[in-house]
């Protein structure tokens, strides 16, 4: 146990910087502040969870924070047009998964490098966020509890945004170790030519695999306009850098 | 450095220039280099691991020289080599070892093949191919004037507890033939049948779906996931039977590994092993395992001996056998011989992606197929 916790060095930096920071000023280590620090990171955590299984592949996706911006904008414009709440999450979703499927369609079946087709996707939507917001941030004004809730709400004095994080955690969790979904992913990234060799269909669940990204990413986009009270053109700039360094501090080699 | 890199090729016979890659070279080629790489260190002792295992007649040959021509500067080798045949020709001493074992050693002028195989197995091999007579079944495959991109016009039949071998020189087209029938290869032309019924298949996740398994003759490249487990290698092609909507059931995944483990006598510490750290004998099992848990009716095994010890390859021989007797259909493509022949009931040779000869056993002989398989008309 020692042994393994001492083997995962990005860990140990963490707990010796919170161990300076709390040092220097003791408020650091107050419920709030780690409170409100989990619930900065949990959009981060949202989108590092598809990241992982994205990285695992062997793939990545930079088209993640234009993604949380776009459809983030669209949410809060579905709202804007009195859509209600629930219906626009839904949509925003299914938005969200439409562009991570074709991130995967054409990485999987047309066999373009990952990082040249989320780049693309990343300068595209950023671009198309920017002509359908007209530069200008979109507000919620009918959110109504459930929509406000999600990315601003408490239960039990503790933060929503944190609740989806875990449940997020849990499930990803579940699905890469206990499913045959998983064991896929796993098997892909080691050798594909092998795993598809082996009568899986690697396109497909490659592309299930991004389309689960771009869904996180919406929902991503869907906490960060909830919590913003608005939706901003130019949310989750350099997202995808933090989310890619997130996956690899958690121990996911590129 | 670019005129030492030409000298030491020279001395291999590699014509090739030496500012190619390394990646468009043959296997034989790249083989080659790296032997080159090991001289160049100018070291005193050398271990070569299979060095001749990819590599053709004059490859060995000029690397047989150029071992010799080390020996007489004084240089010592270590030379591990699964093929007996080279020992007595280029050895001086053998050292036997078995599942990490010393066993023996001799100096080779005072022993033979049959002394080498012995320790090897420690067993003698009465007979290494044991032939099993089964009545043959009904059809389990009819492939008639299959052509794709790998192959040309391929007609043939195999039945119930038949094994097919298929010879050919390297190149010839014979795993692009396997893969075909598979489905990893397009067909773009010609009919398969599978049991008397008509299927059309593209990928190979269909030919699993129709019953057919095909085992890869490069582990490495294809046919393993290297980084996996045991477990996970043995159970990819199967996972399905292993999943419900909860999950995967891996208590029934675990007990289905033990199973094969045990039955094929897998050495693996546990069955969470990564497989890259298995001997290529077991690695072997392992991948044949993987396809047997399709309950394929159909068995394609591509090379199932290459780059693997005595001993294993006689376990894999009466894995074989056992499977015949069970009455599946198996394709055996293989570049050894004695193998073709020791175990095959009927032998198709394939020339430049077509077939050249189809001959019951009983009428082959090893000239008859080296005609075909160069091209050369009886």
């Amino acid at each position: 146990m020692i042994k393994k916790l001492w083997s995962n060095k990005p860990l140990i930096g963490l707990i010796v910087f919170a161990i300076i920071v709390s040092i220097i000023n003791p408020r650091f280590l107050s419920v709030g502040n780690l409170l409100n620090v989990l619930r900065q990171t949990s959009v981060n955590a949202v989108i590092a969870t598809g990241m992982t299984m994205i990285i695992l592949t062997g793939g990545i996706d930079l088209s993640v924070g234009s993604i949380l911006a776009f459809t983030g904008a669209f949410c809060a414009y579905m709202i804007a047009i009195g859509v209600n709440p629930e219906t626009a999450l839904l949509l925003t979703l299914i938005v969200g998964v439409i562009f991570g499927t074709a991130n995967g369609a054409f990485i999987s079946y047309c066999k373009l490098q990952p990082f040249i087709v989320t780049l693309v996707t990343m300068t595209l939507l950023r671009g198309a966020t920017l002509v359908f917001t007209d530069g200008k941030p979109i507000p919620i004004k009918a959110g109504g509890d459930f929509f406000d809730n999600l990315g601003g709400g408490y239960f039990l004095q503790i933060p929503i945004p944190i609740y989806i994080m875990i449940i997020l955690f849990i499930t990803a969790y579940y699905v890469l170790n206990h499913t045959r979904f998983g064991r896929y992913v796993y098997a892909i990234g080691g050798n594909e030519e092998a795993t598809r060799l082996s009568g899986i269909n690697t396109s497909k669940y490659k592309t299930i695999v991004y389309a689960v990204g771009g869904m996180l990413s919406a929902l991503a986009g869907v906490i960060v306009t909830s919590r913003l009270g608005s939706a901003q053109p130019t949310a989750g700039t350099g997202y995808e850098l933090d989310a890619i360094a997130a996956v690899v501090l958690g121990g996911t080699s590129l | 450095m670019h005129k030492d890199a030409r000298k030491l090729l020279a001395l291999l016979n590699v014509t090739e220039c030496e500012k190619i890659l390394v990646s468009d070279l043959t296997i034989g080629k790249r083989q080659m280099v790296e032997i080159a790489k090991a001289i160049s260190q100018n070291a005193n002792l050398i271990v070569m691991d299979e060095p001749t295992d990819a590599l053709t007649d004059n490859e060995t040959a000029s690397l047989f020289k150029v071992i010799r021509g080390l020996i007489s500067e004084g240089k010592s080798i270590i030379y591990i080599s699964h093929r007996l045949k080279e020992i007595p020709e280029i050895c001086n001493d053998v050292t036997i070892m078995r599942d990490g074992k010393f066993i023996t050693e001799a100096e080779v002028k005072d022993i033979d093949e049959d002394f080498i195989i012995k320790n090897m197995v420690g067993r003698t091999l009465s007979e290494q191919f044991p032939r099993v007579k089964v009545q043959l079944g009904e059809e389990v495959l009819r492939v008639e004037n299959l052509s794709g991109e790998h192959v040309k016009n391929i007609s043939f039949n195999i039945r119930k507890g038949e094994i097919l071998g298929i010879a050919g020189l390297m190149g010839a087209g014979r795993t692009e033939l396997a893969k075909t029938i598979y489905g990893y290869y397009k067909k773009t032309a010609g009919n398969v049948y599978i049991e008397g019924k008509k299927r059309k298949f593209n990928s190979p996740e269909d030919g699993l779906g129709v019953g057919i398994a095909y085992v890869s003759e490069d582990r490495k490249g294809d046919g393993l996931v290297l980084g996996l487990s045991v477990k996970e290698n043995m159970t990819l092609s199967s996972l399905p039977s292993f999943s419900s909507w909860f999950g995967l059931n891996k208590k029934k995944e675990k007990k289905a590994t033990k199973d094969f483990v045990d039955k094929f006598r897998i050495k693996t510490p546990t069955y969470d092993q990564i497989i890259k750290k298995l001997s290529g004998g077991n690695q072997q099992k392992v991948a044949i395992a993987k396809a047997l848990l399709t309950n394929p009716k159909l068995l394609i095994l591509d090379e199932p001996t290459r780059g693997i010890d005595v001993g294993a390859k006689k376990e894999i021989y009466d894995v074989i056998n056992e499977l015949k007797r069970k009455g599946m259909g198996i394709i055996i493509i293989s570049s050894e011989m004695p193998e073709v022949m020791g175990l095959s009931d009927r032998i198709l040779v394939i020339h430049e992606n077509s077939i050249t000869g189809n001959f019951p056993i009983e009428e082959a002989t090893q000239e008859k197929i080296m005609r075909c398989a160069i091209g050369v008309n009886q």
